[in-house]
C-alpha cells in the first residue's frame, strides 16, 4: 500500500521510523514473527494510522464515494494510474520484462492522447492490459530479500525491500515535476482516490480480522508476494504450511508429550519423519490426472 | 455417458448435452452456442447445469473459442452456415475432447468448486430477497460438503489445539463452523454481474489439489480464487483459500494463534462470537 504521495514530509517519518527502528535492537518483546522484528513500533504507529483513518481518511473518502458517481470516480482512477503508470513502465524493464514493458509504455501513450491525459482508459480494450509493477516487486525479481515489515506513519504496511518503491514512485509520478499550485488539490484528490479504491478491502479486513495487526501485516506481505509473481506465486507441491500443520496434527497422535513444550507458531521446520511415517496421510488416490 | 442435441436457426447451432457420470455427484449440462455466419461476430458459450455460464470466450472473425469442460479451450474454425459440415465438425470436436477434457481439467476437486461458487452465485443474486438468514440457510449446507471445517479449525490454531480440553475443542470447532457460514452469508449478499470461473486444476503432494479460479466484476477487475483441497472418504474437500495470495488459514492460524497465546481462550471465543454477531447484524 506504499502509495504515490509524494509529499516531502513522509520523507522525514520515513527516516524518523527507520531511526527509531535501528535504535531498538532485537527488542524480542512480543515477536510473533521473524518478518517484524519492530512489532513494539509497528504496532502504535498501526494503531495511530489506524485512527488517523478512522476519524479523517475513512470519512472523507465515505463523503467522496457517496458525493461522485462511479463512473466519475473511475474516470479520476484512470487519471491517476496514467499519472503513475511510468512507474510501472520503467519496472517492466528492470524486471527484464521487454514485451511488457513495450506494451505498458505503449498504453501510456495512448491513454495520455487518445485518452486525454489518462481520463479515459482506451488501452485497455485495444489489448493493452493494466500491469502492476513497481520497485519493491523488482528488487524482489533481483533476489533481494524482503526485510523486515514495517508501518510507515501515513503510508501504512510496507517492508524493508519495499520501502525504495516510495522513493522510486515519487521520482516517477508525473506530478513530481509540474511545478504549479494546481498540483495541491490534485495531490490530495489523488490521496483521497487512493483511499477510496481501498474502501472494501479496509472493511474487509474490519469485518474478518479479530486481529487486525496481525491480519493486516500477513495479507500485506502474501499479497505481496502475489504481485511479485505477476499472481501465480508458486505453489509449492509440498506446501509447507499445510504440511507443517498436517505434521503437528499427525505428532500430536503419535506423541503428544513431545509437542507440549515447544515454542508456539515459531517452529516454520516440518519434521520429516512426521511427513513420511504418517499412516493416516496417504489415502489412497481415486482420480489419476493425466 | 453423454447425450447430445441439435438445433438450428438461421445463424447458429447450438448443442445441448449432458454428461452423467454413474460415480459422479453432480450431472453436467451444457450447451454450446456457435454463432456459425459468415463475417459475424463469433461467439460460444457453455451454460453449467443450472444456467451459469462456465465460459464465454469471444475471439476473432473466424475462430470461436469455446469450452466444452471448463478450463479447455478448443478453437472451432466456423466458416460454414450451420450445414451437415458444420455439425459434423462440431459433433468430432466434441467427442474428441470431450471425456479426456473431463479427466484433465474438471475432476472431482473441480466439482466441489463449482458446486460451492454456483451456490455463492445463487445466493448473490437472490441476496436480497433471501436475506441474512435465507443466505446462512442455503449456503451451510454446501460449505459443510465442500469444506473439511473440522480440519480447517483444528489447523487454524495449530499448536494450541492439544492444550484445549475436549470440550474447548468441540467448542471451538463449532464457533468456527458458524462463523464460516456467517462469514459467506454475509460477504456474498448482493449481485452486479459478477462471475466465476476455473482457470485449472493441479495436482499437489501428499494427495491434494489445487483449483485456480477466478472471480470476474462487472467492471472486469479480477479477484484468484484458489483452493487447496484433500479427499474425504468420496468427496474432495477445501482445506483453504487464496483470495489474491492471501492464505485464508494462514491469516486465522497467525490472529488465532496470538489471541490464545497474549488472552486465552475464553478471548478467542468472544471474539469470533462478536464477529458472527456482527455478521448477521450487518444487514
Amino acid at each position: 500500500m506504499s502509495t504515490d504521495s509524494h509529499k516531502l514530509p513522509n520523507w522525514l517519518l520515513v527516516f524518523a521510523v527507520i531511526g527509531i527502528v535501528t535504535v531498538f535492537p532485537n527488542t524480542t518483546l512480543a515477536v510473533d514473527s521473524q518478518d517484524d522484528p519492530f512489532e513494539v513500533v509497528n504496532r502504535p504507529v498501526y494503531q495511530a494510522n489506524d485512527l488517523l483513518d478512522q476519524y479523517v481518511a475513512g470519512p472523507v473518502s465515505q463523503v467522496y464515494i457517496d458525493f461522485t458517481p462511479e463512473p466519475l470516480r473511475s474516470t479520476v482512477s484512470n487519471f491517476f494510474d496514467n499519472l503513475l503508470y511510468l512507474n510501472v513502465v520503467l519496472n517492466d524493464f528492470l524486471q527484464g520484462k521487454g514485451e511488457q514493458g513495450l506494451a505498458d509504455s505503449g498504453r501510456f501513450l495512448i491513454n495520455s492522447t487518445f485518452g486525454a491525459l489518462g481520463l479515459f482508459d482506451v488501452a485497455t480494450p485495444l489489448g493493452l492490459k493494466r500491469h502492476d509493477e513497481d520497485f519493491g516487486q523488482t528488487l524482489a525479481v533481483w533476489g533481494i530479500g524482503q526485510g523486515s515489515y514495517l508501518v510507515l506513519p501515513f503510508l501504512g504496511p510496507t517492508t524493508a525491500r519495499d520501502v525504495p518503491d516510495i522513493g522510486v514512485s515519487a521520482v516517477t509520478n508525473i506530478l513530481f515535476y509540474v511545478s504549479n499550485p494546481v498540483i495541491a488539490p490534485v495531490a490530495i484528490l489523488g490521496f483521497i482516490d487512493q483511499r477510496s479504491r481501498f474502501d472494501q478491502a479496509i472493511q474487509i479486513r474490519n469485518e474478518l480480522a479479530v486481529e487486525p495487526y496481525l491480519f493486516t501485516r500477513e495479507a500485506y506481505i502474501q499479497h505481496r508476494n502475489f504481485l511479485i509473481y505477476d499472481g501465480d506465486p508458486p505453489i509449492d507441491d509440498d506446501d509447507l504450511f499445510l504440511d507443517e500443520s498436517f505434521a503437528e496434527l499427525d505428532l500430536e497422535e503419535a506423541d503428544p508429550v513431545q509437542i507440549e513444550d515447544e515454542p508456539d507458531l515459531k517452529n516454520q521446520e516440518i519434521d520429516p519423519q512426521a511427513n513420511s511415517t504418517d499412516p493416516s496421510d496417504t489415502p489412497s488416490r481415486t482420480v489419476s490426472i493425466r | 455417458m453423454i447425450t447430445m442435441q441439435f438445433s438450428d436457426s438461421p445463424n447458429c447451432t447450438t448443442f445441448e448435452f449432458w454428461y452423467n457420470e454413474p460415480d459422479m455427484a453432480l450431472i453436467f449440462s451444457q450447451r454450446i452456442i456457435l454463432d456459425t455466419a459468415v463475417g459475424s461476430q463469433k461467439s460460444a458459450q457453455a451454460l453449467g447445469a443450472h444456467g451459469t455460464i462456465k465460459q464465454c470466450l469471444i475471439t476473432s472473425e473466424v475462430t470461436t473459442t469455446f469450452c466444452i469442460a471448463p478450463c479447455t479451450p478448443i478453437s472451432y474454425t466456423s466458416f460454414l452456415r450451420p450445414t451437415v459440415v458444420s455439425r459434423i465438425i462440431a459433433v468430432f470436436f466434441v467427442c474428441l475432447f470431450w471425456i479426456p477434457s473431463q479427466e484433465a481439467f474438471a475432476g472431482k476437486a473441480s466439482e466441489t468448486i463449482m458446486h460451492l461458487q454456483e451456490t455463492i452465485v445463487k445466493i448473490m443474486k437472490e441476496g436480497d430477497t433471501l436475506g441474512y438468514q435465507g443466505r446462512y440457510r442455503v449456503i451451510t449446507p454446501v460449505i459443510e460438503l465442500t469444506h473439511d471445517l473440522s480440519v480447517i479449525a483444528r489447523i487454524a490454531i495449530g499448536r494450541h489445539w492439544k492444550k484445549l480440553t475436549k470440550e474447548q475443542q468441540a467448542g471451538f470447532t463449532s464457533t468456527f463452523q458458524e462463523l464460516s457460514h456467517s462469514t459467506y452469508a454475509d460477504r456474498f449478499n448482493s449481485y452486479s454481474g459478477e462471475q466465476f470461473s476455473l482457470i485449472s486444476e493441479k495436482s499437489l503432494k501428499r494427495n491434494r489439489k489445487l483449483v485456480q479460479t477466478r472471480f470476474v466484476k462487472a467492471d472486469g477487475e479480477e479477484i484468484r480464487f484458489n483452493y487447496i483441497l484433500h479427499q474425504v472418504q468420496d468427496q474432495w474437500k477445501i482445506i483453504n483459500i487464496m483470495v489474491n495470495g492471501v492464505s485464508d488459514l494462514a491469516l486465522k492460524r497467525t490472529e488465532y494463534g496470538s489471541i490464545l497465546k497474549k488472552d486465552g481462550y475464553t478471548t478467542l471465543i468472544e471474539k469470533l462470537r462478536a464477529q458472527i454477531k456482527e455478521s448477521a447484524n450487518g444487514l
